[in-house]
C-alpha cells in the first residue's frame, strides 16, 4: 500500500514538473523516466519475492499504461497515445532487463532510455496524424523528442535497478 | 502457457485498447468524462502560468521604477543646477550694472561665511587686501547698503553688517530730506536716531545715505520707515528702519573704494 502510495505521488509530481519546467523551450518528457524507473526497480521486487514468468511484464505494463492514460486524461488530448507508449516502455523495461541485457549498466541504461523517449515521440507522431484532424509537424516533434532525449539521458546513468546500488 | 505467448498477450491487448481508444475518438466522440477530469490541471496551469506573468512584470516594473528613479534624481540635480547658474546669472548681470553706473566701485566679493565672532554680526568675503579692500569700505548690493568692512586679511574680508548694534551710517529721508542717523540692534531691524518730533516721517518712507559721514557715498538705500512713535518720546521719534537688503540672502556683494 505503501508502495503504491509513494508511486503515485511520484507520478503526480512528475504531472506537474512536467507541465510546469521546460528546456530549452520545450516540454520535458519525464513520465518516461519514471515508467522506466518503475519497470526497473519492480524487476527486483518480483524476483526478490521468487515470482518469475511474465509477472512482472504485467505489472509494469499496467503501470506504464496508467500513467499513460493518466498523463493524456490529464492534458486533454487524445487518449491513447501515452497508454500505448507508455504501457510498451514498461513491458520493454521488464523484458529488456530480464531476458535481454539480463544485467545494468550505464550504457545500457542510456540507450534504453533514449530508445523509450524516441519510441514515446514516434507513438505520439504516429497516433495522433493517423488519429485526429490535426496537422503534426513532424519536424517540430522530432527536434523536441532530442530535447527530451537530453534531458532524460542523465536519468538512465543515475536510475538504476536495486541490485546495482 | 509458454512466455512468448503470455507476452504477445499483453502486447496484443495494449495495442487493442489503444487502437480501439484513438479510433473511439477519431469518430468525433470524445471521452467528455475525462474532460472533467483534465480541468483541475488545466486550472492549475492557468493559475501557476498567471502567477509567473505576475512575477515576471512586477520584477520588470521594480527594475523600471529604479532606474527611472535614478534618472529622476539626475534630471533634479541637473535642473537643480541649472537654476542655480540662472539665479547666479541674473545677480551677476546686477552687480555688472552696478559696476557700470557706481564710479566707486573696486571689486565684487562673493560671501562665504557667516562671521566666526559670536558677539558681531558679520560675514565673510572671498576677497581680502589682495583685492584692495580695506578697513571701514561700503559694501552694497543692488538692492542696497550691507554694511562696511570690518577687518581684512591678504585674501578674506570680515563685512559688519548694517543690524549690528556697532553699525551706525549717517542718513536722509528720501522725501522729507530730514538727516538722521541709521544703527543697528542686533534683531533685523534698524533705528532711525535724532529725527524730532516735529518732523513729519511717514511710514514706508525711503531712507538713502546722505554721505554725511565721508565713509558710504549718497544716495545708496538703506531701507524703509517700518514704524514710528512720537507718543511718550523726549527728544526724538522712536523710528524702526527695515533694511532693503536681507543679510540671511547675500551671496555677492560689491566693495565701494572710498573718495
Amino acid at each position: 500500500m505503501i508502495k503504491i502510495f509513494t508511486w503515485g505521488l511520484l507520478a503526480v509530481l512528475v504531472f506537474i514538473a512536467q507541465t510546469q519546467f521546460s528546456f530549452l523551450h520545450n516540454s520535458i518528457n519525464l513520465t518516461v523516466v519514471i515508467v522506466y524507473f518503475f519497470g526497473l526497480r519492480n524487476l527486483d521486487r518480483v524476483a526478490a519475492r521468487g515470482y518469475f514468468g511474465s509477472r512482472s511484464e504485467i505489472e509494469t505494463t499496467a503501470f506504464g499504461a496508467f500513467i499513460g492514460l493518466t498523463e493524456d486524461i490529464l492534458l486533454g488530448s487524445l487518449i491513447g497515445p501515452g497508454f500505448l507508449s507508455k504501457g510498451l516502455i514498461g513491458f520493454f523495461t521488464s523484458v529488456i532487463f530480464s531476458d535481454v541485457v539480463f544485467r545494468w549498466t550505464p550504457i545500457w541504461g542510456v540507450t534504453a532510455i533514449t530508445a523509450f523517449t524516441l519510441l514515446d515521440g514516434l507513438i505520439l507522431i504516429g497516433a495522433r496524424s493517423m488519429f485526429t484532424d490535426l496537422n503534426v509537424n513532424s519536424t517540430y516533434v522530432l527536434l523536441n523528442v532530442l530535447v527530451q532525449i537530453a534531458v532524460n539521458v542523465p536519468f538512465g546513468i543515475l536510475l538504476k535497478p536495486r541490485a546495482i546500488d | 502457457m509458454s512466455k512468448a505467448k503470455k507476452r504477445l498477450i499483453i502486447l496484443f491487448s495494449l495495442f487493442s485498447i489503444a487502437f480501439i481508444m484513438m479510433a473511439f475518438q477519431h469518430n468525433r466522440k470524445s471521452f467528455s468524462f475525462f474532460d472533467v477530469l483534465s480541468y483541475p490541471f488545466h486550472a492549475l496551469s492557468k493559475i501557476t502560468s498567471s502567477v509567473n506573468l505576475n512575477v515576471k512584470t512586477v520584477k520588470e516594473a521594480l527594475e523600471e521604477n529604479t532606474r527611472l528613479r535614478k534618472d529622476l534624481t539626475a534630471l533634479l540635480l541637473e535642473r537643480q543646477r541649472y537654476n542655480e547658474f540662472i539665479q547666479e546669472n541674473k545677480r551677476l548681470k546686477a552687480l555688472l550694472s552696478l559696476k557700470e553706473h557706481e564710479h566707486r566701485y573696486l571689486t565684487a566679493a562673493k560671501v562665504i561665511s557667516r562671521g566666526y565672532d559670536k558677539v558681531l554680526n558679520t560675514i565673510i568675503l572671498d576677497k581680502g587686501g589682495n583685492s584692495g579692500i580695506e578697513k571701514g569700505m561700503a559694501v552694497i548690493t543692488t538692492k542696497g547698503l550691507v554694511g562696511k568692512v570690518h577687518s581684512v586679511k591678504n585674501d578674506f574680508a570680515e563685512v559688519l553688517l548694517l543690524r549690528d548694534s556697532n553699525f551706525s551710517v549717517a542718513v536722509r529721508l528720501q522725501n522729507g530730506r530730514r538727516e538722521g542717523v541709521v544703527a543697528g540692534t542686533g534683531y533685523d531691524n534698524c533705528v532711525l536716531k535724532y529725527i524730532s518730533p516735529e518732523e513729519n516721517v511717514e511710514k514706508g518712507e525711503v531712507i538713502v545715505t546722505s554721505g554725511l559721514d565721508g565713509i558710504f557715498p549718497p544716495g545708496l538705500p538703506v531701507g524703509i520707515v517700518a514704524k514710528v512713535k512720537k507718543e511718550g518720546v523726549e527728544f526724538f521719534q522712536q523710528i524702526e528702519i527695515m533694511p532693503f537688503q536681507s543679510d540671511a540672502k547675500l551671496e555677492e556683494v560689491v566693495i565701494l573704494k572710498q573718495e
